[in-house]
């Protein structure tokens, strides 16, 4: 059996469907191939339990970058978006830090610090006018200088120019900034271990870095984009889940025309003398396709799809030397009724946005060292959220749903293997959380726990690396994924990938699908 | 009253070399210097009778072939000795050597891997090819990315020409600044003693660990010695490091510089934003034309100036130039050879052991090894089990020790100059000193036997004796957003300061550390351009 298409996406994941659509949009025939019953992938909700519905990875939607939603009409599709409310962070001391979202961060923090309120300000503006100045590099398709001629050096000088009106003090700052570690980004600007460690969890968010890592500070700009307000925002879910998202975005698509096949593994990208030519399905089924796009990660892409024969030795190495890591194990609970944080008021606003424990850079550093030993650390940093506070219809009445991301976790334990010690892991996050919230233990109704291992098989990621390929400074720009390759396009002709691997790299901002289905539709 | 054009502040290596340029153009100068002897951290001291101690540095390596020539170093007694390989003991009683002679390593590494036997001919080309493509930046001054003056957009220009030249390598160049040593180490070799010993010459003077990101930049740094042609840019000199100091001494001299030691200096006289001169302790005042500082640009800026002629924004960006000491020294006098139980085999075939003791000695079995070094340093400790580089100059140069006697130079990571046990280093430095040897002992069972005399040399004596910020060796750790137009601040990278007539000329400045001599060669290019 054999079906012909123009062009076929592997993997519905958020950015294979944005890919989609905006293909789709330009008039091209488009189908998506997803390998699970519905899209979404790490952008997608599960059900936790029998009346209870949560997020599968990604908790929020803050990072979505708002030229997708309004070219994609994603609120007309369906989207619906609420905001979150304060930030918990518990300390072991018992104590922590709240701040709630009824006035502005800055404000809370003058009151416990005028020098960390002048320096939070003063840290987000400077990502801000960073990030904007960089913005035709970080949020558009890379131009190749040399094989561009004019346009390409143009894009270059535009960026240029942008760093330059930074002016003579911020501009070298700027460069200065972005190899740095967080940790001396934020020790030569703040007091508070509290705050400092707050602000690093969001550089760090399910990366392979430490705060002692160099390049982590770029993290900061990566993860607090201008256009999400950065530092200075709030939570942002999708009613209905994450899932919610990328269902607007298949909904888009379908809409210009795309068709989306779930249950549909792919399990082999058929070339012949260099030239892709279709896809075989695990059902056996073979599609022809003019036009293949890849929203899988490299490695899997070129190790286990499209065969060796018609692949160059060095690529094949710089594709080996990609540097994936999975650093996040993902808990998910259903709970019979709302936990109470001790370090935060009482209410539901106060655990309607973001809860994390880790109280120090250092606290991060130590979980991390464990981690790079292929050890799981006692005291791992914590992500959480409960998304059920504030969009009632992911559990019955009265009850809820938490998501907890244990960073700092490595890829593969050095002594066991992570289906032994799934469970325990579930264990003691759940044990950690109690000390934070008493009777979150025995409130417990459903629990999920999600090892890097799993992540890897559930969403087909090269050791569960959610961002497809590290986020770190050797794998950013002109070398995401492989140096010299980033444009979207592989050396088997008419193959292209379009994940979170490309640049400019995944977060759920979209803008990897953006991007790829811009340089794409030129072709 | 005498007006010098040049006085220089400190006779490191760096200082002696400015020194000397200048005084090769026909200016009069004057090197003050607040030991008693010149050569800083390049000194060779007889602390204990008969033993002479390479107390600081203890190898030449990225030595610019171009100063030993301008400076006819040769004839002033300046010779240095090969080292002749590495040696990287394992506890389980086997070794790695690598060898000067490619072919001998070769086989060495055979009995280990001959995928890494393989791999270390690709590797040793590739890095030679970086080093190639930077070196060019280290005979400059670094172009700054701001200023559109035509002399820097020259400098610009003409680096983007070199680099041009090297297309295939720009990208291996951009990952090997951004990724960890470990990682770039760990995409050729699989031997873990081979893997510890290259990615640990990543870490050395700087507070990383192998696998912090920006820790490959260092291994190249430390390689590009190597790679400046001939053994005689990598190796020991004879006399010890301190033969180096002299013999530039000798040249400025002979160039008709001044160098006065035991002239510590009180302050840098300014008047109206211009260095007039300096002050020394005793209140002396000894005026120049140009004043040039070739200590760290802490003790420059923040110790030696009164902050009113600053600019309070320069003040607090040299304030937070990081100057994380990261190493100690522990010299020893030692009564006979040590004997490396990985050696045994050899002894017990009645072969001598010489050759494998005459290169350098490297404790660092596995990446892991060296990271859990630093661990420790993170929280404020020194490692439990520290990576050391170890050479025994006296198998070089036999004038370093009496007949059948020893001297051995071990250098030690991680030393935390901020020490978190009470008391800090005074209180501490003999336990480090016991740890250093107790986990040598481990390699060396004869060790304890033969140590006659210890000297322990942390990051708190490097500040106190040497003047060393921190106790840094680098006078400033060699991380991105430290080099280049960023060392050590964005408006002081180009040797020129904020205060007219003062330069700095030390490791602090482009290009870094070690002792290269660069920083002190370009800042007298600097100089005497300026003065055209």
């Amino acid at each position: 059996m054999s079906t012909k298409v123009d062009i076929a996406i592997i993997g519905g994941g958020l950015n294979g469907l944005v890919t989609g659509a905006y293909l789709a949009k330009t008039g091209r025939s488009v189908t998506i191939f997803e390998q699970s019953d519905s899209v979404g992938g790490t952008m997608s909700t599960v059900e936790i339990g029998p009346g209870f519905r949560g997020p599968a990875a990604l908790d929020s939607i803050d990072l979505v970058h708002p030229s997708i939603i309004e070219d994609l009409n994603l609120r007309q599709n369906g989207l619906r978006m609420i905001r979150g409310g304060g930030l918990i962070l518990a300390s072991s001391s018992g104590r922590g830090l709240y701040l709630d979202s009824a006035s502005s961060l800055s404000d809370q923090i003058a009151s416990f610090s005028q020098i960390d309120e002048k320096a939070f300000l003063e840290l987000d503006a400077f990502l801000a006018r960073i990030g904007k100045a960089l913005d035709p590099v970080l949020t558009r398709p890379l131009k190749n200088p040399k094989t561009d001629g004019l346009s390409g050096a143009f894009d270059l000088m535009k960026v240029g120019w942008a760093l330059r009106k930074l002016g003579q003090r911020e501009m070298p700052e700027a460069l200065r900034f972005l190899p740095m570690t967080v940790q001396d980004v934020l020790d030569e600007r703040f007091e508070s271990e509290y705050l400092k460690a707050m602000i690093a969890a969001t550089a760090l968010k399910g990366s392979w870095l430490a705060p002692r890592s160099a390049g982590s500070a770029y993290g900061l700009l990566h993860h607090n984009p201008h256009w999400a307000k950065g530092l200075n925002r709030t939570t942002i879910f999708a009613e209905g889940g994450p899932g919610a998202l990328s269902d607007a975005v298949a909904a888009a698509a379908r809409s210009a025309g795309a068709s989306i096949r779930t249950d549909a593994r792919v399990t082999k990208i058929i070339v012949e003398a260099g030239l892709c030519t279709g896809l075989t399905l695990e059902s056996g089924e073979h599609i022809q396709a003019d036009r293949i796009i890849s929203a899988l990660d490299p490695r899997t892409t070129f190790e286990s799809l499209t065969g060796q024969d018609w692949l160059d030795p060095d690529f094949m190495e710089r594709v080996r030397q990609i540097r994936s890591h999975g650093s996040v194990a993902i808990v998910r609970l259903a709970l019979d009724r709302a936990p109470q944080f001790t370090c935060a008021p009482e209410g539901s606003e106060s655990i309607s946005g973001r809860i994390q424990i880790g109280d120090s850079l250092q606290y991060i550093e130590k979980a991390f060292d464990a981690a790079k030993y292929g050890q799981i650390p006692d005291a791992p940093l914590l992500m959480a959220s409960i998304p059920s506070i504030m969009d009632p219809t992911l559990a019955p009445t009265g009850k809820h749903v938490m998501i907890i991301w244990a960073a700092t976790m490595p890829s593969q334990l050095r002594e066991g293997n992570w289906d032994d010690e799934k469970e325990a892991l579930g264990d003691r996050i759940v044990g950690i959380l109690d000390q934070h919230a008493p009777g979150l233990r025995a409130s417990v109704v459903h629990r999920q726990v999600e090892t890097p291992a799993d992540l890897q098989k559930r969403f087909g990621l090269t050791n569960g690396c959610i961002y497809h390929v590290d986020l770190a400074l050797d794998q950013l720009l002109y070398m995401r994924p492989i140096p010299g390759w980033f444009r979207y396009d592989t050396p088997i002709e008419r193959l292209h990938l379009c994940g979170a691997g490309v640049h400019p790299g995944g977060a759920g901002t979209g803008l990897s699908g953006k991007c790829a289905a811009e340089h794409i539709a030129r072709l | 009253m005498k007006k010098y054009d040049a006085i220089i502040i400190g006779a490191g290596h760096n200082g002696l070399i400015c020194a000397a340029y200048l005084a090769k153009a026909g200016k009069s100068v004057l090197v003050l210097e607040r030991r008693h002897l010149v050569g800083g951290a390049t000194v060779t001291e007889e602390i204990y009778p008969g033993f002479k101690y390479t107390v600081c540095s203890y190898v030449v390596s990225l030595f610019r072939p171009q100063i030993i020539s301008d400076l006819n170093l040769p004839s002033h007694g300046f010779e240095l000795l090969p080292l002749d390989g590495t040696l990287s003991p394992m506890l389980n009683g086997d070794y790695l050597m690598r060898w000067h002679d490619s072919g001998d390593t070769r086989r060495e590494l055979m009995r280990h891997s001959s995928k890494d036997a393989e791999a270390y001919d690709r590797f040793g080309q590739l890095m030679y090819h970086l080093a190639m493509t930077v070196r060019p930046m280290l005979s400059t001054a670094a172009p700054s990315p701001t200023s559109l003056s035509p002399a820097n957009l020259k400098l610009l220009r003409s680096i983007a020409s070199e680099f041009g030249k090297k297309e295939e390598y720009l990208f291996d160049l951009a990952k090997l600044m951004t990724m960890s040593s470990a990682d770039f180490v760990e995409q050729y070799f699989e031997t873990p003693v081979l893997q510890g010993t290259l990615s640990a010459s990543g870490v050395i003077g700087t507070f990383m660990g192998p696998r912090s990101p920006g820790s490959a930049y260092v291994m190249l740094h430390h390689y590009m010695g190597e790679i400046d042609g001939q053994f005689r840019a990598w190796g020991f000199p004879r006399g010890g490091m301190g033969s180096v100091a002299e013999a530039i001494a000798s040249s400025a001299r002979s160039f008709g510089a001044e160098i006065r030691t035991e002239a510590p200096i009180d302050q840098i006289l300014i008047k109206n934003g211009t260095a007039l001169g300096v002050v020394l302790e005793g209140g002396e005042e000894i005026y120049a034309k140009t004043t040039v500082s070739s200590v760290d640009p802490n003790r420059t800026f923040l110790k030696m100036i009164d902050p009113v002629h600053l600019d309070p924004e320069f003040v607090s960006q040299i304030g937070r130039f990081k100057f994380r000491g990261s190493s100690g020294k522990v010299n020893l006098s030692l009564d006979a050879l040590p004997e490396f139980a990985c050696l045994d085999g050899i002894r017990k075939r009645g072969e001598s052991t010489d050759p494998y003791l005459s290169g350098g000695m490297s404790i660092s079995p596995s990446i892991d090894y060296v990271e859990r070094a630093y661990d420790d340093a993170k929280y404020g400790q020194f490692s439990r089990r520290p990576y050391m580089d170890i050479i025994l100059p006296s198998m070089i140069d036999p004038s370093m020790a009496p007949p059948g006697k020893h001297v051995m130079s071990i250098f030690v990571q991680y030393a935390p100059y901020d020490l978190s046990a009470a008391g800090g280093w005074p209180a501490n430095s003999e336990a480090f000193g016991d740890t250093v040897i107790d986990t040598l002992a481990e390699y060396i069972p004869n060790l304890k036997e033969i140590i006659l005399h210890r000297q322990v040399v942390t990051p708190w004596d490097m500040e106190q004796t040497f003047g060393l910020t921190g106790g840094n060796i680098f006078h400033g750790e060699l991380t991105l957003d430290q080099l280049f137009f960023l060392r050590p601040t964005p408006g002081s990278s180009g040797y020129s300061t904020p205060v007219r007539g003062l330069f700095t000329c030390g490791s602090g400045s482009h290009p870094g550390g070690g002792v290269m001599g660069a920083p002190g060669q370009l800042a007298a290019k600097e100089i005497l351009g300026g003065a055209k």
